[in-house]
């Protein structure tokens, strides 16, 4: 029973490894599209496609393991939500560069600062969503300071993608549907920060029923 | 005619099975930690081996308070406590067998004229307010040490849900046992001095005292109470006072098994006599009276709106009625039957 108890710790750990790279490959494949490196993105993009894929399957492992062997009975409809949850940022962050690849929106270089800022900041959110998650499962009861952070970084991000969409709107060389693109693509990299303030807020109730 | 006087024990035995291990068990298995299979099979041998290496004591304590020497005495007395004892569960009312047999008792003297030993009587009835205060006294300490070690250890949740679950385990085994070495006097106790039966000489060495016999049917009787019916009974336990986790299931199990104990080990009574301490007395207590008092320490300690106080009320009701009832019933079997 431990063996298996080891082996899905192991197959945690390593799910959590794949959210935190898929926050640094959008993070590359970011500064690659903005700076026109296509081949360099082409090649983030396949790394995504690659992470997400191996994600996917220890998901199903993980699922399958806490089914099959009954573990966790009384808070593992907590954990497999939070897995759900956590997979749900390894997609956006994959649509995200994705839409970018299809889409090549056209961004001048004067917001590309502010771009680069705002997906720092989202990255850094699901960063420290993998740590909470690490928390939750070690020391529940001192998750709250990592989960402020959080709600710290998806305020920031916030802050940053309302100033940016404000510059977007204020330039006069823009036409009106070059605004509402780079408007989407601001509300699209910012919901990566919204997706890990959710994980935040599912950690915050469930940590709270593990509090002996 | 012997065996039917002792199917009333046995049946007294059967319905302390089925109802006291759910105590021991019931979170564990009404939460899923542990299955019933397992809590079955680990709670009836170690109630056994309770029953067996350790009910002498406790069985000391009820015979001096009446020393029942007719068999038919002692199978009234033993049908009227598991009447009430099947009353009141039927009720949904947590009732204590150690409360039933002793008011049995105190109703087969006053039939007969035979004064109730007060100071022994005295001893009984403050364990009854003495085991769950201390109960939950345990569970308090037991939970602030257990809440200490899991901040400072930061066990992984998965590791620590197994380690819980095989603590269940070991805990609800310990539980099983004092049960056993506690409660058996409640069975079979009465059962000693009048039950006919002889020593056994086994393979012309090795002899079997009557009480030795009697421990072990009891223990088989409450065994067969927790395999054939504990079920239905654990799978509600736990929800009734409090809802418990199995963290606190664990605590809880844990205190009313040191408890049960410390009622029923002569050495550890002796032990405190050497040292000139007062001794802990042998009372068979109620093993439910212990799983409340820790539940409702543990509720008042953490945080008492928690608490279902109707329920509470309703539970101290059953313990004055259990013991007055089983009077009032035994001393009626005995005016007609006599």
């Amino acid at each position: 029973m431990f063996k298996t108890t080891k082996k899905i710790i192991k197959d945690i750990d390593n799910y959590l490894s794949h959210v935190n790279s898929s926050s640094v490959i959008f993070k590359k494949g970011m500064i690659d599209f903005l700076s026109e490196n296509d081949a360099e993105f082409k090649e983030q993009l396949k790394e995504m496609a690659k992470t997400e894929h191996f994600a996917d399957a220890l998901k199903r492992e993980i699922e399958n393991t806490l089914y099959s062997q009954s573990l966790l009975p009384e808070s593992r409809s907590d954990v497999l939500r939070l897995i759900e949850r956590l997979d749900e940022l390894i997609d956006t962050a994959k649509e995200i560069l994705v839409n970018f690849d299809i889409e090549k929106p056209y961004i001048p270089g004067e917001f590309h600062h502010k771009f680069f800022e705002l997906s720092d900041v989202a990255c850094r959110a699901v960063e420290v969503c993998v740590e909470a998650t690490k928390v939750y499962f070690h020391n529940p009861s001192d998750i709250k300071e990592t989960l402020r952070k959080i709600y710290l970084l998806e305020k920031e991000a916030d802050n940053i993608s309302n100033q940016l969409k404000i510059e977007v709107f204020n330039n006069n060389e823009l036409n009106l549907s070059q605004k509402m693109h780079i408007r989407y693509f601001t509300a699209r990299t910012d919901l990566l920060a919204d997706t890990a303030e959710s994980v935040a807020d599912l950690l915050s109730i469930s940590s709270i029923k593990l509090i002996v | 005619m012997v065996i039917l006087y002792l199917i009333c024990g046995l049946f007294l035995g059967w319905s302390l099975g089925a109802n006291d291990a759910a105590n021991i068990f019931g979170t564990a298995v009404g939460s899923r930690m542990v299955k019933f299979k397992t809590a079955a099979i680990t709670s009836s041998l170690f109630v056994l081996m309770g029953s067996i290496l350790g009910g002498s004591g406790t069985t000391e304590t009820l015979n001096e308070l009446g020393k029942v020497t007719e068999l038919k005495d002692a199978a009234i007395i033993s049908f009227s406590a598991a009447s009430i004892v099947l009353g009141m569960t039927w009720l949904k009312l947590p009732v204590s067998t150690s409360q039933a047999i002793i008011g049995g008792i105190i109703g087969w003297n006053v039939f007969n004229g035979v004064k109730t030993n007060p100071e022994i009587l005295t001893k009984i009835i403050s364990t009854w307010i003495f085991s769950p205060v201390l109960s939950g006294i345990t569970a308090i300490i037991c939970y602030l040490v257990f809440k200490n070690l899991i901040v400072k250890i930061k066990l992984h949740l998965l590791l620590r849900d197994q380690i819980i679950r095989k603590s269940l385990i070991f805990i609800g085994a310990l539980g099983a046992y004092s049960l056993g070495a506690n409660n058996i006097a409640n069975v079979m106790g009465i059962f000693i001095h009048s039950s006919g039966l002889n020593d056994l000489l086994l393979f012309n060495t090795y002899t079997i005292p009557v009480s030795f016999q009697l421990y072990c049917l009891g223990g088989l009787a409450i065994s067969a109470g927790i395999i054939t019916y504990s079920k239905p009974v654990m799978l509600t336990v736990g929800k009734n006072l409090l809802k418990l986790s199995p963290e606190h299931a664990l605590i809880v199990v844990f205190s009313h098994s040191v408890v049960l104990l410390l009622f029923s080990s002569v050495k550890l009574s002796m032990f405190l006599s050497s040292i000139g301490l007062p001794q802990i007395p042998l009372v068979p207590v109620s093993s439910t009276q212990a799983i409340i008092g820790a539940i409702l320490g543990l509720g008042l300690f953490k945080s008492s709106s928690s608490l279902k106080f109707r329920k509470l009320g309703e539970i101290a009701l059953s313990w004055v009625l259990a013991p007055l009832l089983t009077l009032l019933f035994c001393y009626l079997l005995f005016a007609i039957f006599r």
